[in-house]
């Protein structure tokens, strides 16, 4: 019975979740954090991260789904946006936090949708000051194919 | 040749060894991307790509793009989005080219997508550059 009855329970509550935050995570750039990522897409190792780089800090993100009970297998990913307030360079150290920005829910006799925002603010941590340096917005979509009645 | 059209680029097929070592790197451990009957069972036709490892080559497309235009020297990303619109499959060859939508003294902005080998879009980017405060 793990039917349309079942995420109906579940999507009452997903709404509710806005807001939520995951834990705060931190890491230390490694050269070989940013070599195997260059090396991963293709590119030649550098000291400053590529764009797309900010896709590892998605420790919040899992984090997030597990609480909420939702798959990664289950997720498409529809959307993602980064901005860029400063580069990411071997020897830094990052800290971040993703919250549940918004939930939609589409439903149609066919299917039920629902899709999450989660924004996940990067943040360097300096000697002296804590810098926030990106932001990362990425939509996940979770599709439930309903049953013909 | 037209100066407002970013040139398309071939990427690499995608091999399952590709998508190994990009789920490693990125910490992108989905299984859908990695083995056959998880991704069957999910109702996919098959593993599938990262799709933010397409983005990846976006992004380089695009920052190429801006390195190789010497007017540009001073700019840097400042924002990037990228929206997914179909499957990338093993096998598949993604190519990646665009539009310049704005460039000025100060901006860049640049409207990619990145198509398989079947000419079909599945995934478009958008960079945006700012010339870096001196």
């Amino acid at each position: 019975m793990s039917g349309p009855s079942s995420s109906d329970a579940s999507s009452g509550t997903l709404k509710d979740k806005t807001g939520m935050c995951s834990s705060v995570f931190k890491e230390n750039i490694t050269e070989k954090r940013i070599a195997d990522f260059c090396a991963a897409i293709g590119l030649p190792v550098s000291k400053e991260a590529p764009p797309t780089f900010m896709t590892v800090f998605r420790g919040g993100e899992f984090e997030l789904l597990q609480k909420l009970g939702l798959q990664l297998s289950k997720a498409l990913h529809a959307d993602q946006h980064y901005e860029y307030y400063g580069p990411i360079c071997v020897g830094d150290s990052i800290q971040f936090e993703t919250q549940v920005s918004q939930v939609l829910e589409k439903t149609s006799p066919k299917q039920n949708m629902q899709f999450l925002t989660l924004e996940t603010r990067l943040q360097q941590i300096g000697p002296h000051e804590v810098k926030l340096i990106g932001k990362a917005v990425a939509t996940l979509v979770f599709r439930e194919v309903l049953e013909p009645k | 040749m037209n100066s407002s059209s970013v040139d398309f680029h071939s990427f690499p097929s995608i091999t399952l060894e590709t998508l190994k070592k990009y789920a490693s790197a990125s910490g992108d451990f989905n299984e859908i991307h990695t083995n056959e009957s998880v991704a069957k069972k999910v109702g996919l036709p098959g593993i599938i790509a990262h799709g933010m490892l397409i983005a990846a080559y976006i992004a380089r497309r695009a920052q190429d793009y801006a390195e190789q235009e010497c007017s540009l020297k001073d700019f840097e990303m400042a924002e990037f989005q990228t929206r997914f619109k179909a499957m990338t499959l093993l096998g598949d060859t993604p190519s990646v080219g665009g539009t310049v939508r704005t460039q000025s003294e100060s901006e860049l902005i640049l409207d990619l997508v990145a198509k398989n080998q079947k000419g079909e879009v599945t995934t478009t980017g958008i960079a945006k550059f700012k010339r870096h405060p001196a």
